[in-house]
């Protein structure tokens, strides 16, 4: 796997945790991280799929494989970032569910109200 | 150690040979368990507290009679005294070690369980997930009060679900780890996340797709929360209703639980 160099800014308690838990684990730095990356992605895929328009199917793959998913992902979050989405918080997802539970009860009663 | 013997593999190769057993295995059914349709042969098969099995010529089957609070075990055969001899064989000859099935499971072994590591016996995962499903519907039902008054209800069998009312809204969190407790063979892993989806889909049935999303705070590892809309306005009937259906082992519209 070809590996580059990134630069990125980070609290200095972290930083000192990176290279304690790289030299623990007999890791590289970077080896660590991606590790960490793609452990991160599979355990928040699931709220993930819809936004990424994603089917069961793809997003099913073991723990042990979440490389695989990273791959995966890649193309779909570039799309969906590119239309302004983003990982949604709970308030987000509270307030979008109760929108479309609102907009069911109103269309209930409009139907209801229509004469026969 | 008898829910390792599945019903599929009797139903599909076994049964239909044991011609002469079956009328009387579904009187002994009728008169034991007088909620059994019977009008759909082994209709119990799918229920997840219900479970058969097989030795040599004969066949039996073993539920939990929660009624009684007894486990009833049947053996019959397809000839003379047959069932006789499986009832005993059920059991340790030595009454010492009190251990039911020795004679039954090939892979029995006195330094542990007989189950099997995942994927060896595909059949016995389905049902072990019905089960798993089942198990939770029924806790749920049974702790129902506990939900309305605002306290969440936690399900721990392998895994572990969790439901809670939040406001309006319910939320059923699954936890991404199997761990059994038994001895027998490592059976631990991690839910893949199609399978995670699958106990949440199963639980709520027919939920339409607008109505529930998934969600994993960023410092969450090992559960997945859904936050969803009961499909009826009180979330209490929605729940009674659901779990009956779960509890009659109706399964979700196109779900196949033999997927999982």
């Amino acid at each position: 796997m070809a590996r580059t160099t990134k630069s990125i800014r980070f609290a200095e308690e972290h930083q000192e945790l990176l290279k304690l838990l790289a030299a623990f684990e007999g890791l590289s730095e970077g080896e660590l991280v991606e590790h960490a990356l793609e452990s991160f992605v599979h355990g928040r895929v699931l709220a993930y799929r819809k936004t990424l328009g994603l089917s069961r199917d793809d997003v099913d793959v073991r723990i042990e494989d979440a490389g695989e998913l990273v791959a995966r992902l890649r193309d779909a979050m570039v799309r969906a970032i590119a239309e302004g989405a983003h990982a949604p918080s709970e308030d987000e997802i509270k307030a979008g569910l109760r929108e479309r539970a609102a907009a069911r009860r109103e269309q209930a009663v409009a139907e209801a109200a229509v004469p026969a | 150690m008898i829910a390792r013997w599945l019903t599929q593999r009797c139903r599909d190769e076994d049964v239909p040979r044991a011609v002469r057993v079956r009328p009387g295995l579904a009187r002994l059914l009728e008169e034991q368990y007088s909620s059994s349709p019977l009008t759909d042969a082994w209709a119990g098969r799918t229920r997840a507290d219900t479970w058969t099995w097989h030795h040599g010529d004969g066949r039996g089957v073993v539920w939990r009679d929660r009624d009684r609070d007894v486990l009833w075990l049947l053996c019959f055969a397809d000839e003379h005294d047959g069932g006789y001899e499986l009832g005993h064989a059920l059991v340790d000859a030595d009454s010492a070690r009190d251990r039911l099935y020795p004679k039954l499971d090939p892979t029995y072994a006195t330094s542990g369980g007989p189950t099997a590591a995942w994927e060896e016996f595909v059949d016995e995962d389905a049902l072990e997930w019905l089960r798993f499903i089942h198990g939770a519907a029924e806790f749920f039902d049974d702790r129902q009060s506990d939900l309305n008054v605002g306290e969440p209800l936690e399900w721990r069998a392998a895994g572990v679900i969790r439901l809670a009312l939040e406001d309006d809204l319910m939320k059923l969190t699954v936890g991404t780890r199997l761990v059994y407790a038994d001895e027998a063979t490592d059976r631990d892993r991690y839910l893949r996340p199609g399978e995670i989806e699958e106990v949440f889909l199963q639980l709520v049935g027919d939920l339409d797709d607008d109505f529930w999303e998934a969600h994993v705070p960023p410092y969450a590892h090992g559960y997945v929360n859904y936050l969803f809309v009961p499909p009826r306005p009180d979330a209490g009937a929605w729940l009674d209703a659901r779990i009956a259906e779960i509890i009659a082992a109706k399964p979700r519209r196109g779900s196949d639980p033999s997927r999982v």
